[in-house]
C-alpha cells in the first residue's frame, strides 16, 4: 500500500542535480531577452517617453511601450481558480493600453535585445516623463471611503452577524478588545516570474512557472483572440507560488505581445523589484475586534470588523480574514464584516491561507487575551468553547478532532508546566514566553480529470494538467496510482503541468490532493479494470504485453458531489510555540514549536511535514520579520528587494515537531485527504504574540512586531 | 618590526615616477585592458572571448563585457542548474564554488574569473550518480520546490568542507545566506548533519 | 550597465596610475556592492581597475598594530589567529555582517567603503541627495525607520552600515592610503564623513587613492562583544548594533571602548558613556546611568525614535557582556 508512506520525492534526483528545468532554463532558438521598466509614480499619466538612447543602445531588438503595444481583449472582472476551465482574470488593468499609471512599478517599457545585458542597459536609458496625481492610500480612518463587500470569492457572505453580538458584548461580565493590523506581504518565491514565449503562425507557446496553466492558457487565448487549443502552457517545474503564480499577470502577457511584435522567441524574468510590482501581494488588514465573555471562560459574543484593501481598477477581496473565526467556537452571538478601501496599488492575489492568515491572528489573538484576562489556561478555554456543529452552517462536522490536537499537542510541548503570569519563566537568563492557537483550513475539492497508461515493460504514467509547486504533487499522484494497482510506487511516472495533458484545478486551496488525487484514483481504477490481471500475479507489464498494443490507458473524471450540503469540512490542528526574550534589549526569538493536525488521511506525512514547517516560517515572517512598506506620502513601495524585505532564514527557525492524528473521513472525497498543507501558518501569529506578552507582558497587536513593541511603556 | 610582504611605497621610488606619468595608463602599455575587440556583422558588439574552468572542463565563450558569473553560466554555458533569485546577493540561490570557496555568482563579473576554478552543481552529481550531499537531500526531503536547491547543495558542501558545521546552530547560521522560502531549513540541517556524520565515520575507518 | 574597459595593473603604483588617468573610473576587488551599484546604474564607471592580485591581502602583525589587508577577505578577518588574540571585535562585527557566500568575497577596504542601505537610495525615480546631489531627500518625512539618528544633516539621514566599521571605530583603527601624491594615514574617526552639504562625499578618500591597509591597535587585553540587533537573526543589516571592549582593574573599569552602528551616519562613536564609566564598578545601574548618556544629540525621524531606548538598552547588554568575570 503506497498511500500513506514517507517515499521520497521522485522529481528529488532532478531538483537535486540541477537537471529540473524551470520556465526560464529554457532558451528557444533564437531567442532575445526582455527587460521590463517600471513607472516611478503611483498614479497619473505618463506624458512623454523617449526611447531613442535606448533605441541606440546596440543589441537592442524592440521595444515595446503603451505607444506601440498591441490592443487587448478585456479578461473579466471575476476570477475564478477554483474552476479549471474558467478565464484568468487577476489583471482587469491590462498591460500598456493607455498612458495612465494606477500603482506604483506598473510596467512602462519592455525591452528587447540580443543580450540580457544590453536590455538592462537599454531599459536605464528610457526616459519617461510622468504628470503625476495625488494617490488613494489606503486610510483605515476615512470612513466614507470603504466599501462593504457583500460577497467574497462570489459565494460567502461579507457582512455576517449570528445571534445579538451587541447585546451579548455589552451583557458579558469580561470584554476584550483591540486594534490589529496586519502588514501587506509579497509571495517572493526564490524563481523570480518568467514567462519564455514563441510563436508559430497563430499557435503560442508559453513557458510559465505557474500554478495554473489552464488559467494562463484560457487568459492568453482571451486577450490575444485565440483559440485555446492554440495556446500551449507549460510548468513542468515550478519554484513555488504560494497563491503569486496563479492568475495571469502583465509580463506574461507583454512578453507575448512582444514576441509577436518583433517575431522572436522571447525570455522574460523580471526582476526582483518587480516581484512588488504586478505579480500580487497579500493585502494588508486593519481590524476593530472584541470578545465578550464570563469571568469564568465562556466566549459569549464576538465581533469583528475588518478592513482591506483593493486596486481602484479592480474590485477583488483576497485576504478575507472574516471567514475562518466564524466557525472556530460554540454557539457564540458573532459579526464578522469585511470592507475594502479601493487604492492605487496593484492587485493583490491569494496568498498562502489567505484570509485565515489575518483572520485567526485576531480570533486566537482575542481568545489568549480574554484567557490572560480572565486567568484561565488559553487551552481550556478553547476547550470549553467548542463548537459542536459548525455554528456558521449549524451542518454536523464531517470530523473534527480539534480536541485530540490540544491534547496531544500540549503533551508533546509540555504545557502542563505553563506558569500563567507574565515573566514567571526564564531560562538561561532568558525570559520565555509560551503560546498557542487554534488553526483551521477548509477542505475544498473541484473537477479534475487524470489519464493513467500502462506500457508493456509494466511501467505506468499518470498524466494531467495539475502542477507540483513544492507540494509532492508529482509523487502523491504516484503513491495513489501505484497503491490502487497494487505495484511500487518508483514504478510510476508522471506528466504535469501541460495545458495538452487532462484537465485540473489551480494548485490553489490546498485542494490538489482531494481534487486530482481523486481523479487518479479514479482513472486507475479505470484501468486496472481495463486489464486482465488473471494469471498474471498482478504483472501490469503482463496484462498488456497481452493485449498486444503499446499501451493501455483509461481516463476518469472526479468531481464533489453534494457532501456540502451534509457536512462541515474543515482540517483543524493546534500549534504552540515557545518565544525567548533577552531580558535587557528584550529582542525575541522563536525557540521551538510543536504542531498537532488531524487532516484526514495523509498520503504522504514526509511531504505533508515539509509543508507544514513551510507555512510555520509564513507565520513567523507574518508576526516576526515581513513587511513590505509603502511611503506614506506617495504609496511607494520603499523596500522591494530581499535585503530590507526580511524573510525568514535558517536561524530565524525554531525547533519543530509536527504529528499528524490518524482521522479518518469518510465524507470528504474517495481519499479521505482534507489537505493540511496550511495549518502550520494559521493562528500560529497569535501564538507568537501571545507568547511575548507571555514573556514580557505587552501586547502586541500589529504585525510584524518589532523590538521596541515590548519595551515598558 | 615591518612585515615585508606588505606594500611600501617608499621603497619603490613610486612617488617619483608616478609624478611623471600621465594619460592613459593602459595605452601606455602599463596594464592589459581585455581583450576587446569588435566582430564584424557582431549583434553584440559588448563581447569578449572569456575562458572559464568550470567543473574541471575549460569553456571558451564569448559574453558581453558586463555579464555577471552568474548569467555566463545560465545564458552562454547553459549550466542552468545554478539559479538566480534576486540578482543583487540577497538570497543564495546563485550560491557557486570559486577555487573551493562559495561565493555568489550574481555578483562577480565573468570576466574577472579565467584563472579560477569554477564549481557548479552539475559538477558535484547527477540522477544517476548522486552526490553524498545531494543523495541527503532527497533522502531528508530537503526541498520542496527544488528552485534554491542547487544553492543550498553547493551551501551545503562549502559548510563541512570549511569546517562550519559542528554543531546546529553553526549550520543554521552558516546556511543563512540561502534563503529557502518553501522553508525546508530543518530538513537541510538534518541533510548536513547526516553527510557530516556519515564523513567522521569514513575518516574514522580509513 | 554601462559597458567599461577592465584594466589588469601589474603593480599597486600602476593601478593607482591608471585610476588616475581616467575621470570615470573605480577600482574593483571583492566586487559585491560595486556589481550591485553597477546593475542598479548607480555606479556607472567606464573602467574598472582589477586591484585583486596586487599582494593587499595579508594580515600581519606590524608590533603594536595588527594590519589588516585591505583586501584580505572578510572570511578571513573572521578567522584570522591575529584577529582573534589581539583585535576579536573585527572578527565578531564581520561574522555578524553579511553571509559566507559575501564573506569569501568581500574585502576590508569594500566593506568599509560600502554604500548606503537607505531605501531611497535604491528605489528608482526617489530623490536623493547621495544619488543625485541637490535632488533632496525623500529619507526624510518618509520611511526612516532604519535611518540614522545621529549625524544626519538636512541632506541626509543615511545610515553608514558597515558591522565591521564599529569595531575600528571602537579600536581607533587607522587607514593607510595611498594616491597620485603619495601615501598618508587617515584615524578611522575621520574615514567616513557625516553627510553636511555633501552626502555624495562618504569618506576622507581623495580622487584615485587606494587603500591598501587598515591598521588596528593592539586590545588583546580587553574583554569585547558585539550585538547586532535586526529584523531577522542572520542575514540582515543592522537595526542597532553596539560594539564594546573593556578592561577591569580590581573590579573597576579601566579602559572602555564603545560604538554603535545603525545610528549614525558614521560609526558612532559614544565617549560620554565611556567616561561615564571609567573607574566605575560594573553594575546594571551604572550601566543604565552611563547609557542614558548616548542619547545626546540624537536627532529624531518620522519612525525611528524606538533606537534611543534600544540604544540603551544594547549598550547596557554589550556591557553586561564584556564586564562579566
Amino acid at each position: 500500500m503506497a498511500i500513506g508512506l514517507s517515499i521520497p520525492r521522485i522529481d528529488g534526483p532532478a531538483k537535486v542535480t540541477g537537471t529540473a528545468r524551470y520556465a526560464a532554463d529554457h532558451y528557444p532558438e533564437g531567442l532575445a531577452q526582455g527587460y521590463l521598466v517600471p513607472a516611478t509614480i503611483t498614479r497619473g499619466r505618463i506624458a512623454f517617453i523617449d526611447t531613442s538612447a535606448a533605441e541606440a543602445v546596440p543589441a537592442v531588438v524592440g521595444i515595446l511601450t503603451h505607444e506601440n503595444m498591441v490592443s487587448l481583449n478585456p479578461l473579466p472582472l471575476y476570477v475564478t481558480p477554483l474552476d479549471p476551465m474558467g478565464a484568468s482574470g487577476q489583471q482587469v488593468r491590462l498591460p500598456m493600453q493607455d498612458d495612465r499609471i494606477e500603482h506604483d512599478l506598473e510596467y512602462v517599457a519592455l525591452v528587447l535585445a540580443e543580450t540580457y545585458e544590453a536590455a538592462q542597459e537599454a531599459g536605464g536609458l528610457i526616459r519617461v516623463e510622468y504628470e503625476p496625481e495625488d494617490a488613494v492610500q489606503f486610510d483605515y480612518e476615512d470612513r466614507a471611503a470603504h466599501t462593504k463587500v457583500e460577497t467574497i470569492f462570489g459565494a460567502l457572505e461579507g457582512q455576517y452577524t449570528r445571534g445579538d453580538p451587541d447585546a451579548a458584548m455589552a451583557a458579558s461580565a469580561v470584554r476584550v478588545e483591540g486594534t490589529f493590523d496586519t502588514p501587506i506581504m509579497h509571495h517572493n518565491p526564490i524563481e523570480l516570474h518568467a514567462t519564455v514565449a514563441a510563436w508559430d503562425d497563430n499557435r503560442l507557446d508559453v513557458r510559465e512557472p505557474t500554478q495554473w496553466v489552464l488559467g494562463i492558457r484560457n487568459g492568453l487565448a482571451q486577450t490575444f483572440g485565440l483559440r485555446a487549443e492554440d495556446v500551449r502552457v507549460r510548468s513542468e517545474y515550478v519554484g513555488v507560488g504560494f497563491g503569486g503564480k496563479g492568475l495571469l499577470a502583465p509580463h506574461t502577457i507583454l512578453a507575448v505581445a512582444a514576441a509577436r511584435r518583433f517575431d522572436r522567441p522571447v525570455r522574460l524574468v523580471i526582476t526582483r523589484a518587480l516581484e512588488f510590482s504586478a505579480v500580487g501581494f497579500r493585502a494588508r488588514t486593519h481590524t476593530e475586534a472584541a470578545l465578550g465573555g464570563t469571568a469564568d471562560g465562556m466566549i459569549e459574543s464576538i465581533t469583528m470588523e475588518m478592513l482591506s484593501e483593493t486596486p481602484v481598477f479592480q474590485d477583488v477581496a483576497f485576504e478575507p480574514g472574516v471567514l475562518a473565526p466564524r466557525h472556530m467556537y460554540g454557539n457564540v452571538n458573532m459579526r464578522a464584516n469585511l470592507a475594502l478601501h479601493a487604492c492605487n496599488v496593484p492587485a493583490p492575489v491569494p496568498m498562502r491561507a489567505p484570509g485565515e492568515a489575518s483572520g485567526m491572528f485576531v480570533l486566537e489573538s482575542l481568545l489568549n487575551d480574554y484567557a490572560a484576562e480572565i486567568g484561565m489556561d488559553p487551552v481550556e478555554v478553547r476547550r470549553m468553547n467548542r463548537a459542536e456543529v459548525n455554528p456558521e452552517t449549524g451542518l454536523p462536522w464531517s470530523s473534527n478532532m480539534l480536541m485530540e490536537c490540544y491534547d496531544r499537542g500540549a503533551a508533546m510541548f509540555g504545557w502542563a508546566d505553563y506558569t500563567p503570569e507574565a515573566g514567571s519563566m526564564t531560562r538561561d537568563g532568558k525570559l520565555i514566553g509560551w503560546g498557542m492557537a487554534s488553526a483551521t483550513y477548509p477542505m475544498i475539492r473541484t473537477i479534475s480529470a487524470a489519464r493513467v497508461r500502462a506500457f508493456p515493460n509494466g511501467r505506468v504514467q499518470v498524466a494531467c494538467a495539475a502542477h507540483d509547486i513544492g507540494t509532492g504533487m508529482y509523487t502523491v499522484c504516484a503513491q495513489i496510482a501505484a497503491d490502487t494497482l497494487g505495484i511500487d510506487p518508483s514504478g510510476v511516472d508522471v506528466l504535469l503541468g501541460d495545458t495538452d495533458l487532462p484537465l485540473a484545478p489551480a494548485a490553489v486551496a490546498a485542494q490538489s490532493t482531494a481534487s486530482v488525487g481523486s481523479a487518479v484514483q479514479a482513472a486507475a481504477r479505470n484501468l486496472r479494470a481495463e486489464l486482465d490481471l488473471s494469471g498474471t500475479g498482478g504483472s501490469i507489464g503482463e496484462a498488456v504485453r497481452r493485449t498486444g498494443r503499446a499501451s493501455v490507458e483509461a481516463m476518469a473524471e472526479s468531481r464533489p458531489g453534494d457532501e456540502y450540503t451534509r457536512v462541515s469540512m474543515y482540517a483543524f490542528g493546534a500549534n504552540f510555540i515557545e518565544v525567548e526574550v533577552d531580558p535587557i534589549t528584550l529582542w525575541a526569538r522563536p525557540t521551538r514549536m510543536v504542531g498537532v493536525y488531524a487532516g484526514g488521511k495523509v498520503i504522504n506525512p514526509t511531504t505533508a511535514r515539509s509543508q507544514l514547517i513551510g507555512g510555520v516560517a509564513f507565520a513567523i515572517g507574518m508576526a516576526m520579520t515581513e513587511h513590505t512598506i509603502r511611503d506614506p506620502r506617495n504609496g511607494r513601495t520603499a523596500n522591494p528587494d530581499l535585503g530590507l524585505y526580511h524573510m525568514p532564514v535558517q536561524a530565524d527557525m525554531p525547533e519543530m515537531r509536527f504529528e499528524f492524528l490518524e482521522e479518518k473521513d469518510p465524507h470528504v472525497n474517495p481519499l479521505g485527504a482534507k489537505g493540511l498543507g496550511e495549518l502550520g501558518g494559521v493562528g500560529l501569529q497569535a501564538a507568537i504574540t501571545d507568547a511575548m506578552r507571555h514573556a514580557t507582558g505587552r501586547h502586541v497587536r500589529y504585525l510584524p512586531y518589532t523590538p521596541e513593541a515590548l519595551f515598558p511603556a | 618590526m615591518t612585515d615585508d610582504t606588505t606594500f611600501d611605497p617608499s621603497r619603490r621610488g613610486f612617488l617619483k615616477s608616478s609624478a611623471a606619468l600621465g594619460g592613459s595608463a593602459a595605452a601606455m602599455g602599463l596594464g592589459e585592458a581585455a581583450a576587446q575587440e569588435a566582430v564584424p556583422g557582431d549583434p553584440t558588439p559588448e563581447a569578449v572571448e572569456i575562458t572559464l574552468r568550470v567543473n574541471g572542463a575549460e569553456r571558451h565563450v564569448r559574453a558581453d563585457i558586463r555579464a555577471s558569473l552568474l548569467d555566463v553560466l545560465r545564458d552562454r554555458l547553459k549550466l542552468t542548474g545554478t539559479k538566480k533569485g534576486c540578482d543583487a546577493g540577497h538570497c543564495g540561490a546563485c550560491t557557486i564554488s570559486v577555487n573551493g570557496e562559495r561565493r555568489l555568482a550574481c555578483l562577480t563579473l565573468a570576466i574577472r574569473h579565467q584563472d579560477d576554478e569554477i564549481g557548479t552543481i552539475e559538477g558535484l552529481g547527477n540522477p544517476d550518480e548522486m552526490h553524498s550531499m545531494q543523495a541527503a537531500f532527497v533522502r531528508h526531503d530537503a526541498f520542496q520546490c527544488g528552485y534554491c536547491t542547487p544553492g543550498q547543495i553547493m551551501s551545503a558542501v562549502a559548510c563541512i568542507e570549511t569546517g562550519n558545521a559542528d554543531t546546529r546552530e553553526e549550520i543554521k547560521e552558516f546556511m543563512s545566506g540561502n534563503i529557502c522560502r518553501c522553508a525546508a531549513f530543518p530538513n537541510i540541517v538534518a541533510a548536513i548533519e547526516d553527510v557530516r556524520d556519515a564523513d567522521l565515520v569514513r575518516e574514522r575507518d580509513t | 550597465m554601462r559597458p567599461y574597459q577592465l584594466l589588469r595593473p601589474r603593480s599597486v603604483e600602476m593601478a593607482v596610475e591608471m585610476m588616475a588617468a581616467h575621470l570615470e573610473a573605480q577600482y574593483i576587488a571583492g566586487g559585491t556592492n560595486q556589481i550591485d551599484m553597477m546593475k542598479a546604474g548607480i555606479h556607472r564607471p567606464s573602467h574598472l581597475v582589477d586591484i585583486a592580485g596586487l599582494g593587499l591581502d595579508r594580515i600581519s602583525d606590524q608590533g603594536d598594530v595588527i594590519r589588516l589587508g585591505a583586501l584580505a577577505s572578510n572570511t578571513v578577518l573572521a578567522t584570522d589567529p591575529l584577529v582573534l588574540e589581539h583585535v576579536p571585535m573585527v572578527s565578531q562585527t564581520v561574522l555578524e555582517g553579511a553571509t559566507q557566500q559575501i564573506r569569501n568575497a568581500a574585502t576590508t577596504a569594500g566593506n568599509i567603503l560600502q554604500r548606503n542601505r537607505c531605501p531611497y537610495f535604491y528605489v528608482p525615480g526617489t530623490r536623493c541627495n547621495r544619488k543625485n546631489p541637490g535632488s533632496g531627500c525623500d529619507a526624510i518625512g518618509g520611511f526612516d525607520r532604519l535611518n540614522a539618528i545621529f549625524g544626519t544633516s538636512e541632506s541626509c539621514i543615511a545610515v553608514m552600515p558597515s558591522d565591521l566599521a564599529i569595531a575600528l571605530r571602537a579600536y581607533d583603527a587607522r587607514v593607510r592610503v595611498i594616491g597620485p601624491d603619495g601615501m598618508r594615514t587617515i584615524p578611522f574617526a575621520d574615514f567616513h564623513r557625516p553627510p553636511g552639504d555633501t552626502p555624495e562625499v562618504e569618506t576622507d578618500l581623495r580622487k584615485s587613492e587606494l587603500i591598501l591597509s587598515v591598521d588596528v591597535p593592539k586590545a588583546g587585553r580587553l574583554a569585547s562583544a558585539y550585538h547586532k540587533i535586526r529584523e531577522r537573526r542572520s542575514y540582515a543589516f543592522a537595526l542597532l548594533s553596539v560594539g564594546g571592549a573593556a578592561r577591569l582593574t580590581d573590579g573597576r573599569i579601566a579602559e572602555l571602548r564603545l560604538a554603535a552602528g545603525g545610528v549614525g551616519t558614521v560609526p558612532w562613536r559614544l565617549p560620554q558613556v565611556e567616561s561615564a564609566l571609567i573607574d566605575e564598578a560594573p553594575s546594571q545601574e551604572a550601566f543604565q546611568r552611563a547609557a542614558a548618556l548616548s542619547r545626546d544629540g540624537a536627532v529624531i525621524g518620522r519612525q525611528n525614535a524606538f533606537k534611543l531606548p534600544m540604544l540603551e538598552r544594547a549598550i547596557v547588554r554589550v556591557l553586561t557582556d564584556i564586564t562579566e568575570t
